[in-house]
């Protein structure tokens, strides 16, 4: 009984009564090898198990340019891979205000992706295209990206918005302007 | 160890159950009250005495889909082609379900190029090798919480020319049918990068098993 397990909540896992379990440690009788392979599990997962990530936490370890930001536009994760981008370290920007270190076009995409409604649901997704204006500490850099944003839950359930993107070159930027006809693009939910 | 108890489903139950239960926050009783049954029922699942019945196992799937999503499946689905990151969807044959842009550009073609076709066809060595870790891990039977790796990529066919490394973060999508799906999302490194990456995790990949 390492796991400072009550009788009762062993038995609940593994579908039997307290009283069964008593019997087996008192010696009177050998479980059946079902509950002998479930025992065998969990003494295993005891050891190997982390609990379980949250999409958020997978945000965060994402080597693409990834973050998430909430219906006030603060940052609630960033990758591994947008961190690399900015050139800043997660603490100086992580529950800040994106806008506070985001600017270029992509602050104006942060204001259309809520005014079209991502945060009441209204959209299933969003593109952009447009310059990311990066503004921390290091200094000042300008990139050109092509960027998704979806909208997905938060373990308290409101709409988290994510925004996916990569860094592309003119000539990308200009073909798939032609491609959307527009720089800022949505798909309604129904 | 294969487990091959439950004979009309290859989901490995036991792992999905308290899997989705542990990550939603709920003890037995509130899931059974979640899916109307009773906590006995809950019990017996996790512990392999009994499979879920169909209705519930596809409840039990869509339960997991809403807890994160506002959006269906199709439309996510979808969806995934039109990212400009490195994003791919894979069956339990190892056939590529969807593939996003940022993804096609590496491989050199277009997402439609990619979707249908199996990943063995498309690349070389190691994108086949992290297939079938995942899946002798029992990644489609939803004993994987998720994994993270680093790859070389070397395309073959409608991928032909491209080559490229990539560290990768994998997780389970629990699609109707029901079945589990491989979601492979990342992004192009350096070689450097990707030698790192392997050091840091003692091999090509670390698979994280499901509770």
């Amino acid at each position: 009984m390492s796991k400072r397990l009550k009788q009762a909540a062993l038995a609940a896992d593994l579908g039997v009564t307290q009283a069964m379990i008593s019997r087996w440690e008192n010696g009177e009788s050998d479980p059946p090898e079902r509950v002998k392979r479930r025992m065998a599990e969990l003494v295993q997962d005891a050891f190997v198990v982390a609990p379980a990530p949250t999409w958020v936490d997978l945000v965060t370890l994402n080597p693409g340019i990834e973050f998430v930001t909430d219906s006030l536009g603060m940052f609630k994760a960033i990758s591994n891979g947008a961190l690399d981008l900015f050139g800043v370290g997660r603490e100086e920007i992580e529950g800040r205000q994106a806008q506070q270190f985001l600017g270029g076009d992509f602050a104006a995409t942060m204001d259309q992706v809520r005014e079209k409604g991502m945060f009441q649901s209204n959209l299933a997704f969003a593109q952009s295209l447009g310059s990311l204006e990066i503004n921390v500490a290091s200094g000042m850099k300008t990139v050109l990206c092509d960027f998704i944003h979806w909208p997905r839950l938060s373990e308290a359930r409101t709409v988290y918005c994510v925004h996916s993107g990569a860094v592309i070159d003119e000539a990308a930027y200009t073909r798939r302007l032609e491609e959307r006809g527009d720089r800022f693009t949505v798909r309604k939910t129904f | 160890m294969m487990d091959t108890r439950f004979n009309n489903s290859e989901i490995y139950w036991p792992a999905v159950v308290r899997h989705y239960r542990v990550s939603a926050g709920l003890n037995q009783t509130e899931l059974a009250n979640r899916l109307a049954v009773t906590q006995t029922m809950v019990s017996r699942w996790e512990a392999g005495g009994a499979a879920p019945s169909r209705r519930v196992q596809d409840l039990l799937f869509d339960l997991f889909w809403a807890d994160s999503a506002t959006i269906s499946r199709d439309v996510w689905m979808q969806r995934i082609a039109h990212n400009p990151c490195m994003v791919f969807v894979v069956d339990a044959q190892g056939v590529v379900q969807t593939a996003s842009r940022g993804f096609a550009r590496l491989a050199g073609c277009s997402p439609d190029e990619i979707a249908g076709r199996s990943i063995d066809a498309l690349f070389e060595g190691d994108a086949m090798s992290l297939f079938e870790r995942l899946s002798e891990a029992g990644f489609f039977e939803g004993r994987i919480a998720g994994a993270e790796s680093a790859e070389l990529y070397i395309g073959r066919d409608q991928a032909a020319g491209s080559r490229f490394f990539a560290h990768g973060l994998h997780r389970p999508v629990f699609m109707p049918g029901p079945q589990v799906l491989w979601l492979a999302s990342g992004s192009e490194v350096t070689q450097q990068n990707y030698e790192d990456v392997r050091e840091r995790l003692g091999g090509p990949s670390v698979l994280r098993k499901a509770i």
